[in-house]
């Protein structure tokens, strides 16, 4: 029990993907209600009293779980051959049904603002709160600080084509691209549309007619549409944001929204103030 | 799963661990339950995976929604601590108490609770 919070902590610390299970309505003999396992995003066993044969049963589930990020509830009934066919030893041995919760672990989404400005600013805070690992990039030494940005996990100063090399974007990182001026947010969607993994969410900002410009530009720089296409730009939800503070919240529903939905009905698919559906 | 909760039973587990090491016999380790959401049906305020961790002495961390919801689980959650054994619970947000508390959600979730450093 010891080693499984443990390990749940190291997991989710060290940005590691896999599933948790947990048997809430167990067999007194083979897997009591309570016991609890972890297992890799391969489904090697990585905690937990569970035999191999058991994960065996129920790998389909824990790998589904996993990659749709879902948790869900699995019984087994001791008598349904779709589960226990492949594993005779599993069900003879049983003496009741069981219950088994499975829960994704994935890591701490990370959030990494491009531009130290007036938005990065409660753009950090919101993202804290809404517990993201928090990276600010600016290539000035007055912008790029952790006193600007307590509560930042990290700042980086570094000229941004440098800093790319050493953030390591993953499929849970979200981009937002805040930088003082259309040259370097340029620069900065380039760079992330180079990255070997597709981040979760890339957001730049701007009007419509500077996107218009960025994303022709990049046409021309041989960048083809369809990897332009999920860009969200202009970013954010459409709430009517004016100050700093309210379209850094906009930005970060927009974030939400991907994440809960993967998809956002945000500035970049409509007209300002027109609503989609009437 | 909910991060908070399982730093914050991590942190238990370590408390429980230092005062059996010291052998005192004044220290006790604070007692307390989680519960983890494990299936819903209908509107409920969270989902499947949302945890919250009762201590005995009051103390929440994390949430399986707020409400006369939550309540309801916390009273099942003193009792798990008191007999030291798990239970599954079904929460029914539908009926009429939770509509006069203006909580008006409308579906039933089932709910796993242990004691916090339960091992069978």
């Amino acid at each position: 029990m010891q080693n499984y919070y443990l390990k749940l902590n190291e997991m989710i610390e060290s940005h590691q993907v896999g599933a948790s299970g947990l048997v809430v309505a167990g067999d007194s003999e083979i897997l009591p209600t309570g016991t609890k396992f972890i297992v890799s995003e391969t489904g090697e066993i990585l905690a937990g009293n569970i035999s191999k044969d058991m994960i065996n049963v129920i790998i389909g589930n824990l790998l589904k779980s996993i990659q749709s990020k879902t948790p869900q509830s699995l019984t087994l009934s001791k008598t349904d051959p779709a589960f226990f066919s492949s594993s005779l030893s599993v069900s003879s041995s049983l003496t009741s049904d069981l219950t088994i919760f499975i829960d994704p672990i994935y890591p701490q989404p990370r959030l990494i603002i491009l531009g130290g400005g007036h938005i990065a600013l409660p753009l950090v805070k919101l993202g804290k709160l809404m517990d993201f690992q928090v990276t600010v990039v600016d290539d000035r030494p007055f912008f790029a600080n952790s006193m600007r940005f307590a509560e930042a996990d990290e700042v980086i100063c570094e000229n941004f084509e440098k800093a790319f090399q050493r953030l390591s974007i993953d499929s849970n990182t979200f981009v937002v691209i805040v930088t003082r001026g259309h040259r370097y947010d340029q620069l900065c969607l380039e760079e992330v549309l180079n990255t070997a993994v597709k981040p979760a969410y890339i957001g730049m900002i701007g009007s419509r007619r500077k996107v218009t410009t960025i994303m022709n530009n990049l046409q021309e720089n041989g960048i083809p549409e369809e990897v332009l296409n999920p860009v969200y730009a202009p970013i954010g939800l459409d709430i009517g944001a004016q100050t700093p503070e309210e379209i850094a919240l906009s930005i970060l529903a927009e974030m939400v929204m991907i994440k809960r939905y993967g998809y956002s009905d945000g500035l970049k698919n409509q007209a300002r103030g027109e609503k989609i559906n009437g | 799963m909910d991060n908070k909760v399982i730093e914050t039973i991590n942190q238990l587990v370590g408390e429980v661990r230092s005062i059996r090491d010291s052998q005192s016999e004044m220290a006790l380790p604070r007692s307390a339950a989680v519960a983890t959401i494990i299936s819903t049906l209908g509107s409920t305020p969270r989902k499947a995976g949302a945890q919250v961790l009762f201590f005995r002495d009051g103390q929440i961390v994390g949430t399986i929604g707020g409400g006369c919801g939550e309540a309801e689980v916390r009273q099942h959650a003193l009792r798990v601590i008191d007999q030291a054994k798990p239970a599954v619970v079904d929460i029914n947000l539908t009926h009429e108490v939770a509509e006069d508390d203006g909580m008006v959600c409308g579906g039933v979730m089932k709910v796993y609770i242990e004691p916090a450093t339960y091992s069978p």
